[in-house]
C-alpha cells in the first residue's frame, strides 16, 4: 500500500512536524511496509464488536471537585518555559496582522 | 556482610541487620557504575542520593528508573532531544513512593526514544549494550534500566512496558521483570506513551525483588484516575515467600501461537522445558491454541502509535524543552518537533496521526480496537480454564546492534509475545529459563487481571528450583580496561 507523497506530506502537516526531501521519502516507503502488514486486519470480522479502548473498561466518568489546589510548584513550571515574562510563558504573536508578528 | 552486588531483598535485610549502612551500599553502586558504564551505556545519568534515607521496606536500597520518570533531581529526558537537560518540577507518583519506602535514586536509566523500540538503539543519546555481550542490544524499551540490573550496576530498577518493554529486555539481559496488572502502579509523572497499555514495574535479580518493589509500587493514586485498589496491594512479598511445595491443581496453558513460526526453535525449547520444570512441581500443562494472537502486532501498532501520536501532541515548543526558532506559532511547534523527535519517534506520530485522520479513523483506529476486544475475550477464556499461560518472552536471544535498525517490521517482531498481555491489561512476568548458547533468554508468565501476587509466586517457585537467574554476565568480574 503505496501512499502518495502528497498524502504523507499531508499527514506530516496534521502532526505539525517539519519532515525533510529525505524523510518524507522514508517515511513513504516504512509507511507503506506497515501498512501493507496491517492488511493481515482486513479478514478479521468485527463489525459488530463493540471497540475496546482501554482495558479498564468503565461506564463511570471519573470527576473531581473543581477546586483550586496549591501544588507548590507554580514557579519551578515557569521556570521550566524556554522564555517567560513575569507568571506568563512567552510565545510568538499568534493573532493580529502579518507585520506585527515579533521577530 | 553480602558481596555487592546483592539481590535487593539480601541488602535490604543487611542494612537493617547493621552489616551493610545505607551509604556503603549507594557508594558500591556508584562505584560499579563508575567502573562499567563507560562500556555499557545503561544511565542517562548518575549522582548521589539527595536525601537521607527514609526508614522503610526499602531503607537504603540503591535503585535506578528509566529516563521517562519525572523525578525532581535528575534530569528526565526519555532519551530524546527534544527533552534534552529537562528536568521536571515533581517526582513520579512511583519515584515518589519509593522514596517514602526508603529506596535512593542513583541515576536514570537509557531507553528507547520516548519508550518506542526494542534494543535502545532509538536513544537520542547514546546506545546501550548488553552485558552479556558488548555487541548485542539489551533489549528495550527498558533496555538501561535491565543492562544496569544484569551488570550488577544496581539491585533493582524501574522500568515501563506498553508492549513488552520491561519483560523483552529482562530476557535479553538475564533477569525478572514484571508487568503489573493495568492500573495496579500509578502513571502519573509517567511521560506517557500510549495512555491505555503503558504500565509501570520492577525489573530486578529475582521474583522476590519484583515482589518486594511491588509492595512499595502498588497502590491507588487519586492522580491517575485509571489507578485502582489493587486486593493484594503490600502482600506480593509474603505471597512469593510463602511456603509452598508444589503446584499441585495448577492449570498452566502453554499456547502454540507462542511456540510456532517466528519463534526461534532454541527458545522455544526453552520455554517448554520451564513448562516441564514446572509440571514436575505439580502444575496440569497442556497445549492450547489462541488463534487471535495474530493480529496482536498490527493491533498494536495501530493502538499504540494513535495514542502515541495524541500523547506527544504536547511536545510543541511553548512550555519546557526545546524550542526552535521561529517567526509564528505555527512555525514553532513545526520546527520545534520537527528537530526535536527522532526517526522513529516520527515514524509512530505519522503512523497515529494517519490512523486517527478522516477517512482511516474507522479502517485503522476503531478496527484495531474491536479486534482487540476480541483478543481480550479469548484470554480471558483461556483464564477460565488455566491459571496461567507460559510462553516465550521474546522470539529469540539478544540479536546484534545494528541487525534490524533499517528494517521496522523485523524490529517490531521482537514485542510479538509480549504485546497480548499490554491490550488485556493483564500482569505478566519474564523470567530466566535458560540460554541459548552463551545467551539469557526469558520465560513469560501470563495470569488473568490481579493475578499479579499468583504469579510472583509461581515464579519464585520456579527460581527455588533453578539456576538460570544466579548466573551473572561475564562483564562482571572480567575484564576491567
Amino acid at each position: 500500500m503505496r501512499m502518495s507523497p502528497e498524502e504523507v506530506e499531508a499527514v506530516a502537516d496534521l502532526a505539525r512536524m517539519n519532515l525533510d526531501p529525505g524523510q518524507l521519502e522514508r517515511m513513504r516507503s516504512d509507511l507503506g511496509e506497515i501498512l501493507e502488514s496491517m492488511k493481515a486486519l482486513d479478514d478479521a470480522d468485527v463489525a459488530d464488536v463493540k471497540p475496546l479502548f482501554n482495558p479498564a473498561e468503565t461506564d463511570a466518568n471519573v470527576t473531581r471537585r473543581d477546586e483550586v489546589v496549591e501544588s507548590g510548584i507554580a514557579e519551578q513550571f515557569l521556570a521550566s518555559a524556554p522564555k517567560r515574562e513575569g507568571d506568563f510563558v512567552v510565545v510568538p504573536r499568534f493573532v493580529g496582522d502579518e507585520e506585527e508578528k515579533d521577530a | 556482610m553480602p558481596e555487592y552486588p546483592a539481590t535487593a531483598l539480601a541488602l535490604t535485610e543487611a542494612i537493617r541487620d547493621g552489616e551493610m549502612t545505607s551509604e556503603e551500599a549507594a557508594a558500591a553502586s556508584l562505584a560499579a557504575i563508575e567502573r562499567f558504564d563507560g562500556r555499557l551505556g545503561a544511565f542517562l545519568s548518575v549522582g548521589d542520593p539527595v536525601d537521607p534515607p527514609v526508614d522503610g521496606i526499602l531503607r537504603g536500597l540503591p535503585y535506578a528508573a528509566k529516563d521517562n520518570l519525572c523525578t525532581r533531581d535528575f534530569p528526565t529526558t526519555c532519551a530524546s532531544g527534544i527533552l534534552a537537560d529537562y528536568t521536571p518540577p515533581y517526582d513520579a507518583t512511583a519515584i515518589a513512593g519509593m522514596t517514602r519506602a526508603g529506596a535512593r535514586l542513583v541515576g536514570k536509566t537509557n531507553m528507547d526514544e520516548f519508550a518506542m523500540g526494542s534494543s535502545n538503539e532509538n536513544s537520542g543519546i547514546k546506545p546501550t549494550r548488553n552485558p552479556w555481550d558488548l555487541q548485542r542490544v539489551p533489549g528495550g524499551s527498558s533496555g538501561g534500566s535491565a543492562a544496569a540490573v544484569a551488570a550488577g550496576l544496581v539491585p533493582l530498577a524501574l522500568g515501563t512496558d506498553t508492549g513488552g518493554s520491561i519483560r523483552q529486555p529482562a530476557s535479553f539481559c538475564g533477569i525478572t521483570g514484571m508487568k503489573p496488572t493495568y492500573g495496579s502502579v500509578s502513571r502519573l509523572g509517567l511521560i506517557a506513551f500510549a495512555s491505555s497499555l503503558d504500565q509501570i514495574g520492577p525489573l530486578g535479580r529475582t521474583a522476590r525483588d519484583c515482589a518486594l518493589a511491588m509492595d512499595v509500587l502498588v497502590g491507588r493514586d487519586a492522580g491517575d484516575s485509571t489507578s485502582i485498589e489493587h486486593p493484594h496491594a503490600g502482600q506480593f512479598l509474603q505471597a512469593a515467600l510463602e511456603e509452598r511445595e508444589s503446584l499441585r491443581g495448577v492449570r498452566i496453558g502453554l499456547p502454540a501461537e507462542y511456540y510456532a513460526e517466528g519463534i526461534d526453535p532454541e527458545v522455544a525449547r526453552v520455554a517448554r522445558r520451564a513448562a516441564k520444570t514446572l509440571e514436575d512441581l505439580g502444575a496440569i500443562v497442556e497445549e492450547i491454541s489462541l488463534p487471535h494472537t495474530a493480529y496482536a502486532l498490527p493491533v498494536y501498532y495501530i493502538l499504540a502509535s494513535a495514542e502515541a501520536s495524541s500523547n506527544l501532541a504536547r511536545f510543541d515548543g511553548v512550555r519546557y524543552g526545546l524550542r526552535a526558532a521561529a517567526d509564528d506559532i505555527d512555525d514553532l511547534y513545526r520546527r520545534t518537533r520537527g528537530e526535536g523527535f527522532g526517526e522513529e519517534v516520527k515514524r509512530r506520530i505519522m503512523l497515529g496521526t494517519y490512523a486517527l485522520s478522516a477517512g482511516y479513523y474507522d479502517d485503522l483506529y476503531v478496527k484495531a480496537a474491536r479486534v482487540r476486544r476480541v483478543m481480550v475475550r479469548e484470554l480471558e477464556e483461556a483464564f477460565k480454564v488455566y491459571d496461567y499461560l507460559l510462553t516465550p518472552t521474546s522470539p529469540t536471544p539478544a540479536f546484534c546492534l545494528g541487525e534490524r535498525t533499517e528494517d521496522p517490521l523485523a524490529m517490531y517482531m521482537a514485542d510479538l509475545c509480549t504485546i497480548p498481555a499490554n491490550m488485556a491489561g493483564i500482569p505478566a512476568i519474564s523470567f530466566p529459563g535458560g540460554f541459548v548458547g552463551d545467551l539469557p533468554v526469558g520465560v513469560q508468565l501470563m495470569g488473568p487481571r490481579l493475578s499479579d501476587a499468583g504469579i510472583l509466586a509461581t515464579a519464585d517457585l520456579f527460581q527455588r528450583v533453578t539456576d538460570y537467574h544466579r548466573v551473572r554476565p561475564p562483564l562482571w568480574g572480567g575484564d576491567t580496561s
